[in-house]
């Protein structure tokens, strides 16, 4: 009965100081651990969960990697950071389950049809490669659609891929560069002398460091708090549900406007489906119950959108905290009056497609102090005093 | 059928098996008898049927495993449902039931 | 334990026993829930039902966890249900009015959200 030895350096390992503490071993935060230890700084990634995290926004993601859909002040962030996933598996080493055969957002109703033409015609100006779609060829772009949508807005590079093989391949890349990675380790606050930071007190000691990249989703409204940050985030509990595995018959991805649904089948065979069902959630613990209500409308709409799925069983619910902004974008940036902090949170439910590439972002600016164009819209600044600027989503 | 491996006699289901009656299904489009009331996998076991499915992930076929409903290895397409747990399913005259597993065997029944 | 690795544990998602020892020795998974997340074991469709045991199992005589030290997460719905049946009472549901959204439903994020400058006496609502 050999025991095998633990890894990561956990327990027996007293971390004392490092360079960058990354909070949070989500999308975001092993991204920014993967590239900052590629760049060859020392970081340690820590996260109060258990290996692979619990709880969190990542855990209760679609997948799904698009540029369409999203508020048109990112388009130029995804445009660069979708790209990566391109590469992503040849560089992590893993099979990610990426696939980029397109998605598609539909609607059923006459008058909605003229809002995503032009929501499609400004991302075209904005670069997309994206157009619409009507009737018959619809129906043919899709085979299985549901013959009562008129219309849809189709990106042929959009895509999907598997979230838990993404952070986890993330995580073992990050460590493989050399990245202390601590689980179970809850950072309970940030520490700061004459406006900077210089440490980050978690429940396993005190880790010395100049950088600290708050990556931490929901929980990272409290922490920043603990040095006079406020950051404008409530929580949000997600649902998602997926079914057995079912012969393939969709390659893309599907929206419905005005309607709480992304549909997708990965390719072991399951529809994964999300749409930002709520589900509850406590945020002390990280514990998050279904809400069944949302899981019956859910499965409502699936059958509306893909009328053939009506048989096929769902064997599995989850859900997920995910910390939503005031105007619904995320808070990346560091922070005047504390050097040495960076926020990267509050993606409000769209930060995996451009996790990696935002997480490449930051590790430039942590080592070249120059921040990136693309990250400047979401300064936390934009909230000023009165809070009240906000963006639309574009749909 | 002689040597189909049902148990004939039985202490407790003795009423149970003197009362069924033969019926005709399909499978994969061909027709088998079976016992009405039977479990579907024990009819598709005496037939043969031993493989019901095949497993991309590990390319093997599979077959009953648990026969008590709870590992969902034995399960086959029934009457246009698929998923069914055939070891839970009772034999119905007209059942149409489909394994899937011609195709990756070099039989043109499917069988082992 | 000499059984050899290409022993089928989890048969669903058919992952073997040399597969779950790797994952102990290269990771940080100690718990059969956190063994599944990096495995797939126990993620297919009779949802740990055959596996989960076995698992705790290896991970007593491979690792020396003990049984029972995390008990395996069990997710709703506890056996398949078809997506129809799942929607015929959709109806029926008073809550959720419909998926989230803080900009669509013009919620206000409360008042002391944007004013703090110490730590919130609970960290964050919900």
């Amino acid at each position: 009965m050999k025991r095998m030895p633990r890894k990561t350096g956990q327990e027996n390992e007293a971390m004392k100081s490092t360079e960058v503490v990354v909070v949070g071993a989500g999308i975001v935060g092993a991204s920014t651990a993967y590239f900052l230890a590629k760049a060859g700084l020392n970081v340690a990634l820590i996260d109060c969960r258990g290996v692979t995290g619990s709880g969190g926004a990542s855990q209760a993601c679609a997948g799904g990697v698009r540029h369409q859909g999203r508020v048109p002040i990112e388009m130029p962030l995804a445009l660069y950071a979708i790209p990566f996933w391109k590469i992503l598996e040849e560089e992590l080493e893993t099979d990610l389950h990426y696939r980029r055969e397109g998605m598609t957002i539909v609607t059923d109703e006459e008058n909605l049809v003229p809002r995503i033409e032009e929501r499609v015609a400004n991302e075209q100006l904005l670069g997309l490669d994206i157009r619409m779609v009507y009737g018959e060829d619809l129906r043919r772009l899709i085979p299985g659609i549901s013959p009562r949508m008129l219309a849809g807005s189709y990106c042929p590079i959009d895509g999907h891929a598997d979230p838990l093989r993404t952070v986890n391949a993330l995580v073992s890349a990050a460590q493989r560069r050399g990245a202390v990675v601590k689980w179970c380790c809850k950072a309970q606050c940030l520490v700061k002398e004459n406006g900077r930071i210089v440490a980050v007190n978690t429940s396993n000691g005190k880790i010395r460091c100049s950088q600290v990249v708050l990556s931490a989703g929901a929980w990272s409204r409290a922490l920043a708090a603990t040095v006079g940050v406020t950051l404008p985030f409530e929580p949000f509990t997600l649902q998602m549900m997926v079914t057995r595995r079912c012969p393939h018959v969709l390659g893309q991805v599907l929206g419905w406007l005005g309607h709480g649904i992304s549909l997708k089948q990965v390719p072991s065979g399951g529809f994964v489906i999300g749409g930002g069902w709520p589900g509850h959630g406590d945020l002390a613990t990280g514990k998050t119950a279904l809400m069944p209500g949302s899981m019956a409308k859910s499965a409502f709409t699936t059958i509306a959108l893909f009328p053939s799925l009506s048989k096929r069983s769902v064997i599995r619910a989850w859900a997920g905290i995910e910390a939503f902004s005031m105007d619904e974008m995320q808070v990346t940036g560091p922070i005047s009056g504390v050097d040495g902090l960076f926020i990267a949170a509050g993606f409000s439910g769209h930060g995996f497609a451009i996790g990696p590439g935002v997480g490449s972002l930051i590790a430039d600016f942590i080592t070249t102090g120059r921040l990136s164009e693309l990250l400047s819209p979401f300064n936390l600044d934009r909230f000023g005093s009165s809070g009240t600027e906000g963006k639309r989503n574009a749909e | 059928m002689p040597n189909d491996l049902r148990i004939k006699t039985h202490p407790f289901l003795k009423s149970e098996q003197q009362n069924r009656r033969w019926v005709s299904i399909t499978v994969d489009g061909r027709p088998m008898e079976a016992l009405e009331g039977e479990s579907l996998s024990a009819a598709l076991w005496a037939e043969g049927h031993i493989a019901l499915r095949y497993d991309d992930g590990s390319n093997t076929f599979r077959g009953i495993y648990c026969g008590i409903g709870h590992c969902f290895e034995c399960r086959v397409t029934v009457d246009g449902i698929p998923d069914v747990r055939s070891c839970l399913v009772q034999v119905r005259s007209g059942m149409r039931v489909s394994l899937q597993v011609a195709a990756e065997t070099d039989k043109d029944d499917g069988r082992i | 334990m000499n059984s050899p690795d290409d022993l089928v544990i989890c048969r669903c998602e058919s992952v073997t026993l040399g597969k779950i020892r790797e994952c102990l020795k290269s990771s940080a998974a100690r718990t059969v829930n956190e063994v599944k997340k990096l495995t797939r074991a126990g993620m297919g469709v009779c949802q740990g039902r055959t596996c989960a045991r076995t698992v705790e199992l290896i991970l007593e005589r491979e690792d020396g966890t003990q049984l029972g030290t995390e008990p395996y997460q069990v997710r709703p719905p506890i056996r398949p249900v078809p997506l129809d049946d799942l929607a015929a009472g959709a109806e029926d549901f008073s809550e959720p009015t419909g998926p989230v959204s803080v900009v669509m439903l013009r919620k206000p994020l409360g008042t002391e959200g944007c004013d703090e400058t110490h730590a919130p006496k609970n960290g964050a609502r919900e």
